[in-house]
C-alpha cells in the first residue's frame, strides 16, 4: 500500500538541505547521494511515526523561522556554512522540542542513509558500501521473499 | 467449559504449568494481555524494527509503569520493569542465554553473609536440579556439559551441542586460558542442529531483541505453549487484561475476571488460579485483587507483595578487531555467536565491595547492523550533543569499516534491598482504567562497585585477545530491564513471605504465583531457565495437590 505523500516541497527542500548537512558530501556519499529525503518521505507517511513527523515539521518551522532572522532566507538557499550554524544554533537550544527534532532529524538521517534500499533511502547500497557492510542474504531479503 | 486451571500471562513462568497441566488431562485457559506473534510477524529489518518499537514493550502512554528513582523530575512513565507483553513473554525476544544458577544463589547469607534483604531460597540447588534437566530439554538448550568447572551438579548433558562459533572465539579463549579463567560455551535456547520438529539456527544478524521468524529459538510459544495446545486441553487466549483474581466464599480463589479489547469484562471460574505475569504485573494483580478478606491485595497477609522488587546488574564492555591484525578470513565470517562465557568471577574477593559476589561475563560478537552502529557513533558525541557533520562521516567510517565489534556483558545480582518495591500508582491509569504500577528504584552501592571490579576483568581479556579501542560501555553497575524479581518472595515464615517453597500463597491454597516473583535473590545470571525449571517443579506440585482433591 502505498503511504500517502505526506511532505510538502517545502520540506523537502529543507530536509534535504539540512540532511546532507548531518551526512555531507565529500570523502564519501552526502545523504543527497543515497536519497535520504526519498526514505524521510517514506518513513514519515507510516502510522507508527505521526509523532515523529509532527515533531520534525515543528521542528523545521523552527529552524525556518530561525534561517529567516538570521539570515533573511529560507534554509534551503543558505550557504553550507550559514546552515551549519543554524543547525549548531538548533542543536544548542535547551527546549525539548527543538532537542528531539534534532536527535530525530540525525537518527533519521542515518537510518536513511543505512536502512534497506527498499525503503527509498541507501540507494544503490551507497551507505552500505560506505561503511563496508555486506547484507546477510539469507536474511535481509526475506521480507520480499515472503512478499511475492 | 470452564477450565480447570487458569494461567495469567504466557512466558517462561506459564508455559510448563500450561504443559504439564494439560498433559496429566487438566483444562487449561491461558490468558495473556499483549498479542500472539507468528514466525512471519518477525521481520529481519532494521527499519522495520525502528517503525515497530512498541512490538513487544507496550507504549508508555498505554500501558506504563511509573518510576521513583530519587530524580528531581519526580514520578515519570516508564519501561523499567517490562520484559515484552505477549504471548511468550520476554521467552519471544530473549537472547537466550540459559544459564543455571550457582548451588550458592539459593543460599547467598548462608554462604555469604547479611546485607540488605538477602535471604535464602526456601530449597536447594539439588531440588532443582532435575528440573533444570526438563527445562533445558523442553526449550532446547545448546551447550557443553563439564566444561564450566563452577556449575553445579548435572544429571544430564545438554540436548544439543554447542552453537556453530565465530572464528575470534579461538582468541577469546586463548586470552581467558593465558589468565588462567575457564571459558565455557554460552548455553543458549538456540538450536545448533533441528530440535524437536524446529530447524537449525540460520546465524542472522539479529537476534536477542528481536523476534525468531525461523523457529529456531526455544521460546515458550515455539516449544511447551505448542506441545500442551497439541493435547487439545490448552487453549491461549490473546489480547485479554485480567483485572481481577477473586475470591470464593471458602477462602479460595474461584477464577478471575477479565476486560477484553473492546473493554467487554468477562469472568472465568477455574479451581486452580496460577498467576505468571512476571514480577512487577503478577503482583500488581493481587494488590488489584481486593476483597473484605484481603483488603491490601490478594494474598497479602504479610504486606510483603511488591516488596523486595529486583531486577539485574548489568554492565558491559567493547573492544574490535581491525582486519590488518591477520584477522581477515576470521572478520568476513558470518557466523552470529561468539558464545564465550566465563564463571571465574561469581565470587569475587571480600575487599572489592565487602561483600564478595560477583558475577558472570558474557562474550559475544557486536552486531554488524548498520543503523544501530550508527546510532551509537552519533552517540559518541555526548554530552555536548549528537555528533554529525564531517566529524560523523570520519567516525563512522573508522568506527564501522574493516572492523568487528565483540562485546561483554556483565550479569551480577541486583540486591534486594528496602527501598526498591512497587505498589500501586495513585495516579496514572492503563488503557483499561486500572491503576499502573508504581516502582520505587534504589541501587546499592555494591552494584557500581563490583560492576566496576568485573568489567576491568572483562576488558582484560579483551585487550589480551588483541582488541583495539577497548572501553566500557555506559552505566557500570546499572540495572537491566530486562529480568524482574522477588516482589511475591517464597519463604517458610508467611508473616515474611508470600509464598511458600512451591509457590503457592500462604494465604490462599489454590493459588500460585509463578515466575520471577518468588525469588529471594535475583542471582548472578540471568533467571530464565530456573524460571522455567522452577515452573516445571510448581506443576509437579500441582499435580500432587489435585491428586489429593481439592
Amino acid at each position: 500500500m502505498p503511504a500517502r505523500p505526506v511532505l510538502t516541497s517545502a520540506h523537502r527542500r529543507a530536509l534535504a538541505a539540512a540532511a546532507d548537512r548531518i551526512l555531507p558530501a565529500g570523502d564519501g556519499p552526502a545523504a543527497s547521494d543515497a536519497r535520504v529525503v526519498d526514505f524521510l518521505e517514506w518513513a514519515l507517511g507510516q502510522e507508527s511515526f505521526t509523532r515523529v513527523r509532527e515533531r520534525l515539521f515543528r521542528g523545521l518551522c523552527f529552524l525556518e523561522s530561525l534561517s529567516q532572522a538570521m539570515y533573511g532566507r529560507r534554509f534551503h538557499r543558505c550557504e553550507p556554512h550559514e546552515q551549519d550554524t543554524l543547525l549548531r544554533q538548533v542543536q544548542a537550544t535547551p527546549h525539548p522540542m527543538a532537542q528531539r527534532f534534532f536527535v530525530s532529524l540525525v537518527n533519521l538521517t542515518l537510518a536513511g542513509f543505512l536502512g534497506h534500499p527498499r525503503y527509498g533511502g541507501n540507494r544503490d547500497a551507497v551507505g552500505w558500501k560506505f561503511i563496508g557492510f555486506v547484507p546477510h542474504a539469507q536474511t535481509w531479503d526475506q521480507p520480499e521473499r515472503r512478499g511475492r | 467449559m470452564s477450565p480447570d486451571v487458569v494461567v495469567v500471562g504466557s512466558g517462561a513462568g506459564a508455559g510448563p504449568l500450561a504443559l504439564v497441566l494439560s498433559e496429566a488431562g487438566f483444562r487449561v485457559l491461558v490468558l495473556e494481555k499483549g498479542p500472539h506473534y507468528k514466525r512471519t510477524d518477525f521481520i529481519h529489518d532494521e527499519v522495520q524494527f525502528l517503525m515497530d518499537a512498541d512490538i513487544f514493550v507496550p507504549s508508555i502512554d498505554l500501558d506504563p509503569h511509573v518510576l521513583v528513582d530519587g530524580s528531581p523530575c519526580g514520578p515519570k512513565r516508564s519501561r523499567l520493569g517490562w520484559i515484552a507483553s505477549c504471548v511468550g513473554g520476554g521467552t519471544a525476544h530473549m537472547g537466550g542465554s540459559l544459564y543455571r544458577f550457582h548451588p550458592d544463589d539459593f543460599r547467598m547469607q548462608e554462604r555469604l553473609g547479611t546485607i540488605e534483604e538477602v535471604a535464602d531460597w526456601p530449597y536447594a540447588y539439588d531440588q532443582l536440579e532435575r528440573y533444570y534437566c526438563r527445562a533445558e530439554l523442553a526449550v532446547g538448550v545448546s551447550g557443553q556439559a563439564g566444561a564450566n568447572p563452577f556449575e553445579g551438579r548435572r544429571s544430564l548433558p545438554y540436548p544439543m551441542a554447542p552453537l556453530r562459533s565465530h572464528p575470534l572465539a579461538s582468541v577469546l579463549r586463548e586470552a581467558c586460558h593465558s589468565r588462567s579463567l575457564h571459558p565455557f560455551p554460552t548455553p543458549r535456547a538456540i538450536n545448533s542442529r533441528p530440535y524437536a520438529g524446529r530447524p537449525e539456527c540460520a546465524h542472522c544478524d539479529f537476534c536477542s531483541g528481536y523476534g525468531c521468524p525461523v523457529g529456531a529459538r526455544g521460546s515458550i510459544p515455539e516449544t511447551l505453549l505448542a506441545r500442551a495446545a497439541a493435547t487439545g486441553r490448552c487453549q491461549v487466549q490473546a489480547g485479554v487484561m485480567v483485572r481481577e483474581v477473586t475470591l470464593g466464599r471458602s477462602g479460595r480463589v474461584d477464577g478471575c475476571i477479565y476486560l477484553d479489547q473492546t473493554g467487554v469484562e468477562h469472568r472465568v471460574r477455574a479451581r486452580i488460579v496460577c498467576v505468571c505475569c512476571s514480577a512487577v504485573e503478577s503482583a500488581r494483580l493481587l494488590l488489584l485483587s481486593r476483597s473484605a478478606r484481603f483488603p491490601d491485595g490478594l494474598a497479602n497477609d504479610s504486606g510483603r507483595v511488591g516488596r523486595h522488587l529486583q531486577f539485574h546488574t548489568n554492565s558491559g564492555g567493547r573492544g574490535r578487531f581491525r582486519r590488518e591484525l591477520n584477522l581477515r578470513e576470521a572478520l568476513d565470517d558470518r557466523t552470529s555467536f561468539l558464545g564465550v562465557s566465563v564463571m571465574d568471577h561469581y565470587f569475587i574477593p571480600q575487599n572489592v565491595t565487602g561483600f564478595p559476589k560477583g558475577g558472570l561475563l558474557r562474550f559475544d560478537m557486536l552486531r554488524p547492523a548498520p543503523i544501530a552502529r550508527a546510532h551509537e557513533v552519533a552517540r559518541e558525541g555526548w554530552p555536548h550533543g549528537l555528533l554529525w557533520g564531517g566529524e560523523l562521516k570520519r567516525r563512522l567510517r573508522d568506527r564501522l569499516r574493516n572492523c568487528r565489534g565483540v562485546e561483554f556483558e556483565v550479569f551480577q545480582d541486583f540486591l534486594p534491598n528496602a527501598r526498591t518495591f512497587m505498589q500501586l500508582d495513585p495516579e496514572v491509569k492503563d488503557c483499561w482504567g486500572l491503576p499502573v504500577a508504581r516502582i520505587h528504584l534504589a541501587s546499592v552501592a555494591h552494584h557500581a562497585l563490583a560492576g566496576r571490579w568485573l568489567v576491568d576483568r572483562g576488558l582484560e581479556i579483551l585487550e589480551a585477545a588483541g582488541a583495539d579501542d577497548v572501553h566500557a560501555s555506559a552505566g557500570v553497575g546499572g540495572v537491566s530491564h530486562v529480568m524482574v524479581h522477588g516482589t511475591c518472595r517464597a519463604g517458610r515464615n508467611p508473616a515474611t513471605s508470600v509464598l511458600n517453597e512451591f509457590c503457592q500463597a500462604h494465604a490462599v491454597s489454590n493459588l500460585f504465583i509463578v515466575d520471577g516473583s518468588f525469588m529471594p535473590t535475583s542471582g548472578g545470571a540471568p533467571s530464565t531457565l530456573t524460571i522455567i525449571a522452577n515452573s516445571f517443579r510448581v506443576a509437579d506440585y500441582i499435580l500432587e495437590y489435585a491428586r489429593k482433591g481439592i
